[in-house]
């Protein structure tokens, strides 16, 4: 299993970041792209986080990273500190929700890119061609949506729902969430991980939930 | 290898000509007392282009204005015969010339003379503090004696060869005998020195400003379906195209014009690199004209070519290469802000400021990749960064917040007549800065969590006083 290691301040990540949160929920895709994930968490859950660690992992495959910020609220330092490359990455400030979905669309149309960002409440057919262009580029939607649509209809491959839990009793810095898979495509099982985010340290940790409440830092931290 | 650095890095000791990584440390380059420098790689064709529209520019004070004759030019020639009368003088047309490049951040040595080698040689040669240096006419030779044989425009191995035999100064070179300088130095020395004591003439190549390339359709009937417009377009882009590839550039830049009944559109399209591609053009300005409302009855369709650049050399290829990513991001970029606007579709950077909502800009990522990329930010730079939310309020929202003592952490909160009770807290954190800005900032900044696990970043506001929530950490 992966687990991060932190340099630098910069939150490291192995490669199996994805392969933590997303190929375990949709085992046949495994790699593949043209998928569309919703995160739905509420507020300061740390959903957003989560999205973002893999955008960056698939940064450093070469994709393309675009951020869609319709509100003018997104903070590139936090995005650097995650390790993203803010001379490779392109944030879109658009206007208004139309435009906003067609940024969207041509940014998930054009080859392997991964586009992340909020996207509230919106027809279900505006989904529908979102996943219809992420499946035409190949590349990576990462919706962030509030928890409240998690009884709306999606197109989405896969539903991730974080949900922040009383973080574990440690010094410094460091918050557990919960990710169950509300949906997956092709799949029946409503499964769950848990994870933490340790910022001081820079590291991402997998819990384990059996017995006992201690987690399990699978790999070692790198020096 | 250093090619050119600034009079801060001279300061500290950097050189033309020294190894980049003894440039970095002389900088102080991963020490925190110094202010991060930039390295940018060197640019030859883009340092002549520059150079290019500064001479173009420079037509103002003189009807004839060139480049010098060098490899790595940097020197602008100017024939001046008669144009000080225009401005008051000769010394009034050079401290004018001199504060119109001042304004645009180049730093300028001024040198007239009655022959070019004289004055390229006093424009460079002379003393630091003296900036601008009119030779009286006949006084070449006063003047050039006590200079470097370096400001005789010698090519290196001359002046190697010189140096070897211990000849440093012009005025060494004027005592050998006359005859005997081809045989010994071959035949640039010769001509060089009759060219600045005006023996020999020169002459200077004028950089002329390309004319502008502008299509234009006009009819007394008027476009009214969409259709037609494309039509008209397309053959006006075709044109302005065929005229570019003729010089061997592309298209950097356009302006559309659309008038008719009373009103009129304009519309600027910029790309990211040149093209010549009429159908990629094409797509770019449908995706404005089918967003936003044109004139009605369209009698006047006018494109003007802003900017062009010399078009890189591309090898054909049979099939498309699946592996090449870049030209697809540039397309991209190139589409949404066609639609959206250059200000849209932004590239971040990080600026050196501890008030959070400053501590970032952007610039737009078709002028970011036009203009040369800086180095990379040292990862120190984000070493207490770890800390801050994804996503930050635009303004923060006040909060009221309960204390234990009077300046203490929060123990809870209130949010949208929602009450939370802190768990855990961090901090604070003491952001105190921007008094030289007018507006002086102290806050003291926390990171709260509540009972159910969702982080806030709150933050108490020493100079306004209260509370405010200034993002959550998502």
């Amino acid at each position: 299993m992966g687990a991060a290691a932190g340099r630098d301040g910069v939150l490291e990540l192995s490669a199996e970041c994805r392969r933590v949160l997303v190929d375990e929920f949709l085992p046949h895709s495994s790699g593949a792209g043209g998928l569309l994930i919703e995160w739905l968490s509420r507020g300061g859950a740390g959903g957003a986080t989560l999205a973002f660690l893999l955008a960056r992992e698939e940064q450093r495959r070469g994709a393309a990273v675009v951020v869609i910020d319709r509100h003018r609220e997104f903070y590139p330092p936090a995005a650097a500190a995650l390790g993203l490359d803010l001379a490779e990455l392109i944030v879109v400030c658009p206007g208004s929700q139309n435009d906003a979905l067609w940024a969207w669309e041509q940014s998930l149309r054009s080859r392997g890119a991964t586009v992340v960002g909020p996207l509230e409440q919106v027809p279900v057919h505006a989904l529908r061609r979102l996943k219809l262009a992420a499946e035409h580029g190949g590349g990576l939607a990462l919706l962030l949506r509030p928890s409240r649509l998690q009884a709306t209809a999606s197109w989405a491959d896969l539903r991730l729902a974080a949900t922040p839990t009383a973080s574990p009793d440690r010094v410094g810095l460091c918050r557990r969430v919960r990710v169950e898979a509300l949906y997956v495509r092709g799949g029946f099982d409503r499964r769950s991980l848990v994870v933490d985010i340790t910022d001081e340290t820079a590291s991402l940790s997998l819990v384990s939930e059996l017995a006992d409440r201690a987690s399990a830092d699978v790999a070692t931290r790198a020096s | 290898m250093v090619a050119a650095c600034c009079r801060a890095a001279r300061r500290a000791g950097v050189r033309a000509g020294i190894p980049l990584a003894e440039a970095k440390a002389l900088c102080g380059v991963g020490t925190d007392e110094a202010a991060l420098p930039r390295f940018l790689p060197e640019d030859p064709p883009a340092d002549r282009k520059a150079l290019q529209r500064l001479a173009w520019d420079c037509a103002t004070f003189s009807p004839l204005v060139g480049i010098e004759d060098q490899e790595r030019p940097s020197s602008l020639l100017l024939d001046i015969s008669g144009c000080g009368a225009c401005f008051g003088g000769e010394p009034r047309l050079a401290r004018q010339l001199q504060e119109s490049l001042q304004t645009r951040r180049y730093y300028v040595r001024i040198g007239i003379s009655d022959t070019m080698g004289t004055a390229w040689a006093v424009a460079h040669f002379q003393k630091r503090s003296q900036t601008i240096r009119i030779v009286p006419a006949g006084e070449q030779e006063q003047v050039l004696r006590p200079l470097p044989i370096e400001a005789l425009r010698l090519s290196p191995p001359a002046v190697e060869k010189l140096h070897h035999l211990d000849i440093r100064q012009i005025t060494q070179l004027l005592a050998l005998p006359r005859r005997s300088l081809p045989s010994r130095f071959g035949e640039e020395l010769l001509l060089r020195l009759d060219q600045a004591l005006g023996e020999v003439p020169e002459t200077i190549v004028a950089e002329r400003r390309p004319v502008p390339i502008r299509e234009v359709w006009e009819s007394d009937c008027p476009l009214q379906e969409a259709a037609a417009l494309d039509v008209v377009a397309a053959l006006l882009v075709e044109r302005a195209l065929e005229k570019l590839q003729q010089r061997g550039e592309g298209l950097l830049e356009l302006h559309m014009l659309l008038q008719g009944d009373g009103e009129s559109a304009h519309r600027p399209l910029s790309l990211l690199r040149p093209t010549s591609d009429g159908r990629h053009v094409m797509g770019l300005l449908r995706l404005w004209w089918e967003r936003f409302p044109l004139p009605r009855d369209i009698t006047r369709v006018e494109i003007e070519v802003v900017e062009a650049a010399t078009l890189p050399a591309a090898q054909q290829q049979l099939w498309p290469d699946d592996d090449d990513c870049g030209p697809e991001t540039h397309g991209l970029i190139e589409k949404l802000s066609s639609r959206l606007g250059r200000r849209a579709v932004l590239r971040p950077q990080i600026c050196a400021e501890q008030q959070p909502e400053l501590a970032f800009g952007y610039e737009s990522c078709i002028e970011s990749a036009r203009s040369a990329k800086p180095s990379e930010s040292e990862p120190s730079a984000y070493r207490f960064l770890l800390s801050r939310p994804l996503w930050l309020k635009r303004e923060p929202a006040p909060v009221q917040v309960w204390c234990i003592v009077p300046d203490g952490p929060p123990y809870r909160f209130s949010r949208r007549g929602e009450e939370q009770t802190v768990a855990r807290c961090w901090g604070p954190e003491r952001i105190t800065t921007g008094w030289w800005r007018g507006t002086h900032v102290r806050r003291d900044y926390y990171h709260v969590e509540t009972a159910a696990g969702c982080r806030y970043w709150l933050f108490r506001d020493w100079e306004q006083g209260g509370w405010f929530l200034h993002a959550l950490f998502d």
